[in-house]
């Protein structure tokens, strides 16, 4: 790739450029209705962005005129440049066949990027991704060449969930949105010293009494990968709770320039929205903890949650519940009607009294929204058992 | 030719000399200018611009349809587009209209709105000083809309939009957002005054009960949005103080166009009323759908409303809780509105309970219910009307509604 000349270009401009961000998606749509590809769609999207101190500047272009009017420059100083080559359409039929006869939306994404700094230029080579919603709007996204998940509608019941405060099993799927909310958004650096986080003011204190552990892991082979964030930081596993102890948060180059973190998690949309730290792929589980969950200590067991939010304001998670069923020692009863789930998340701990020690990949949802910005993220979790656990 | 019209008309032609004698051709490109300005949570003031162009083409070869999108410089996103569109002919989309139907009505430009003025409007609402995070924003988009028979139309559109976040409560927060044809519109959020009783945040009774509520602007938009989705599957008699319509005529929508997103000439779309058959009177048919229109360039038309209107019963906000005389108020989500495929709506909510036509206390409750009863539950809509942003428009009063489920 010939773009250094770009570095020296930006290490010339003032006032002085952060970073030029180019980027380039390619997304193959269609429903897959009784195993037939139909409303086949194409979308290319190309766009450059500049960001200096307190401004960000966006074109949908990604050529030399481009970059010299966003730069400031006269056009004949800066020559054209081919950056990567251009993206190939995907073939549907070879994703349709992997999934089940629908029907599904399906969609195919091909990405890449460029950060241009002044100190250097940084690719930052992204996976090709499928992303799925079935009938009932429910997401799945994975990598491409990973095995599909089901993508079934959850199946919902009739009968109301009992009253808390409950015992409540979550399989590995709730259990990774719940962390999520719980240890992800919270522990990223722009929501944490806003205030907006429970575990403000608590880095190094122990929250969880379990060995419990998460890890933002952006090499992991889940939608979240990337071995350079958008920034162009070398992307590292990070641990943000290790054995139910807060230990680090996640950033970007601006928290990392006032205090002893380490950047490498900025992630953005498109060049038209700024970066911000955001979790790659969350990969939880409980140190030692056994692979089967104790079924008879549950009231209820909830298989699949569609959303989760973090509620500052009743200091509580709410999880949507999609699937799940009362348990009667230990064995399934009845199909639980669709619900809230709210976890109160106290001074003390948010109710986790165990937890399987060996995660799984977890294709739903695959998306998360964060300032109106929605990212591929991946999951791995094991089960977990809360106590205190209300029902809204 | 100004440059934004000479930039689309490259895009529209490179398109089409792209696709000679490949069938029926329809390309749609749009150019936009936003520029935002933005206080953070961490008091730090972020200006950001961005220039947008992008160009959709639909080819049509006999029953078959391909859609491709593209974005950056124009005759290179029209080529690409057109590439795209070719590659993608397939079976599923609905064929182009035939050339007798395409047509347009008149649409006239805004007014610009100068970049200062929009600096004014920032400072005027950081000046208030109860908002942890504010932004604003002002959008600027010019469209072309062309058939290979020879149609063409072009329009513009011009917006400003308003995103906060806000301490209602102690310690509880909400995400607000307005939308107006320009800075001078901006107006404080209605539920602001019911607020201003001396009254501590005692919190809620977490009893279960069906009851009357007054769902403020901000809880209303978003169930009028399910609402008009899922018009065509509520067979159930309207209550007469409805009057809901998709507007997008000029002037009476705030977004304004010349033509669908498919080149029919744009129509307002009565969608629940008194004297409307769709839901009442004709329960076999279902409600009627608002016609395709492009929620994105980069998306092909789909049916969807634009600027959804429920015209207010005049009544006044005070005459409103008089009303209520015993139930609740609520004046804001607090999480995410859930609607699901039967129609049945959650949603937790700035609430307060109301005796006697006041309030009473407030707290976060659970408010739900289904869009059938919302549909023939509404008594009244009373109080000023107010524009929230949600993907689409929604100018909307508050909304007083009988058996509402509050927890």
């Amino acid at each position: 790739m010939e773009l250094a000349f770009l570095s020296e270009l930006v290490a010339r401009v003032r006032p002085p450029v952060q970073d030029l961000f180019l980027f380039r998606e390619l997304r193959v749509e269609f429903l897959l209705q009784r195993g037939k590809v139909t409303e086949l769609v194409s979308r290319l999207r190309q766009a450059l962005a500049v960001r200096q101190e307190g401004v960000l500047r966006s074109w949908d272009a990604t050529d030399a005129d481009a970059v010299a009017a966003l730069l400031g420059l006269s056009p004949r100083k800066v020559p054209k440049f081919r950056w990567e080559p251009e993206l190939a359409v995907p073939e549907p039929h070879a994703v349709a066949a992997q999934l089940s006869h629908g029907p599904l939306r399906v969609a195919l994404v091909r990405s890449h990027a460029v950060v241009v700094r002044p100190d250097g230029v940084f690719a930052t080579a992204r996976p090709e991704r499928v992303e799925v919603q079935n009938q009932a709007g429910e997401t799945f996204t994975w990598l491409w060449g990973e095995q599909p998940p089901p993508a079934k509608p959850a199946q919902g019941g009739r009968k109301p969930p009992p009253c808390g405060p409950l015992a409540v099993l979550l399989a590995p799927q709730p259990a990774a949105v719940l962390l999520h909310e719980l240890f992800g958004h919270p522990l990223e650096a722009d929501t944490f010293f806003a205030g907006a986080s429970p575990w403000t003011g608590k880095l190094g204190t122990r929250v969880v009494s379990l060995p419990l552990f998460v890890k933002d892991d952006p090499t992991a082979p889940l939608p979240g990968q990337c071995f350079r964030d958008d920034e162009g930081e070398l992307a590292r596993p990070k641990i943000l709770v290790a054995s139910g102890v807060l230990e680090d948060l996640l950033a970007d180059r601006s928290f990392s320039h006032h205090l002893p973190l380490a950047p490498g998690n900025a992630r953005r949309v498109s060049p038209h929205h700024p970066p911000a730290p955001r979790i790659s792929n969350l990969v939880t589980w409980v140190e030692g903890g056994p692979p089967t969950p104790p079924m008879e200590e549950a009231q209820v067991e909830i298989v699949r949650v569609r959303t989760g939010v973090f509620l500052p304001s009743r200091a509580s998670i709410l999880l949507s519940v999609s699937e799940g069923f009362l348990l009667h020692r230990g064995l399934r009863g009845e199909r639980l009607a669709p619900f809230l789930l709210e976890l109160p998340v106290g001074p003390g701990d948010p109710g986790i009294v165990a937890g399987g020690g060996t995660p799984v990949p977890v294709a739903e949802p695959g998306l998360c929204i964060k300032e109106g910005q929605p990212l591929p993220v991946g999951a791995a979790a094991s089960w977990l058992l809360l106590a205190g656990v209300k029902v809204p | 030719m100004s440059g934004f019209q000479e930039a689309l008309a490259k895009a529209v032609d490179a398109s089409l000399r792209a696709l000679p004698g490949k069938g029926r051709v329809e390309v749609f490109a749009r150019q936009g200018e936003s520029r935002h300005l933005v206080r953070t949570p961490r008091g730090q003031v972020v200006h950001r611009q961005s220039f947008e162009l992008g160009v959709a083409c639909r080819v049509q070869r006999e029953q078959m349809v391909g859609f491709g999108a593209a974005s950056g410089p124009a005759a290179r996103a029209g080529e690409l587009a057109a590439r795209l569109a070719l590659a993608s002919v397939g079976p599923g989309h609905a064929p182009l209209p035939e050339p007798s139907l395409l047509g347009a009505v008149a649409c006239l430009p805004p007014k610009p709105c100068p970049p200062e003025a929009l600096e004014e409007l920032f400072a005027r609402l950081a000046h208030e000083g109860c908002r942890t995070f504010l932004a604003v924003s002002l959008h600027r988009a010019h469209t072309l809309l062309a058939r290979s028979e020879g149609f063409a139309v072009s329009w513009q559109n011009q917006l400003v939009l308003v995103e906060w976040e806000e301490e209602i409560l102690p310690g509880v927060r909400g995400h607000f957002s307005r939308v107006v044809p320009g800075p001078e519109a901006v107006l404080a959020p209605s539920w602001r005054k019911l607020l201003q009783e001396p009254l501590a945040c005692s919190g809620l009774s977490h009893k279960r009960q069906l009851t009357r509520v007054l769902l403020a602007p901000d809880v209303v938009a978003p169930l009028l949005v399910s609402l008009a989705r899922s018009l065509p599957g509520l067979h159930v008699p309207a209550s007469p103080a409805w009057h809901l319509v998709d507007f997008r005529v000029y002037p009476s929508s705030l977004l304004p166009m010349a033509c669908d997103g498919e080149g029919l000439p744009a129509q307002d779309t009565p969608l629940v009323a008194q004297d409307l058959s769709a839901t009442a009177g004709n329960p076999g048919r279902g409600g009627p759908l608002p016609r395709p229109v492009r929620l994105s360039w980069e998306r092909p038309p789909q049916p969807a409303p634009v600027h959804l209107q429920q015209k207010s019963t005049g009544e006044t906000l005070e005459q409103a809780m008089v009303l209520l005389d015993q139930g609740f108020a609520a004046l804001a989500p607090v999480s995410e509105v859930t609607v699901d495929s039967q129609g049945r709506f959650r949603l937790m909510a700035v609430m307060g309970e109301v005796r006697q036509g006041r309030p009473q206390k407030w707290g976060v409750g659970v408010l739900a219910g289904t869009l059938r009863r919302l549909l023939a539950g509404l008594v009244v809509a009373p109080g000023p009307e107010e524009h929230v942003a949600l993907g689409c428009i929604v100018t909307t009063p508050w909304l007083m509604v009988k058996h509402v489920e509050v927890s």
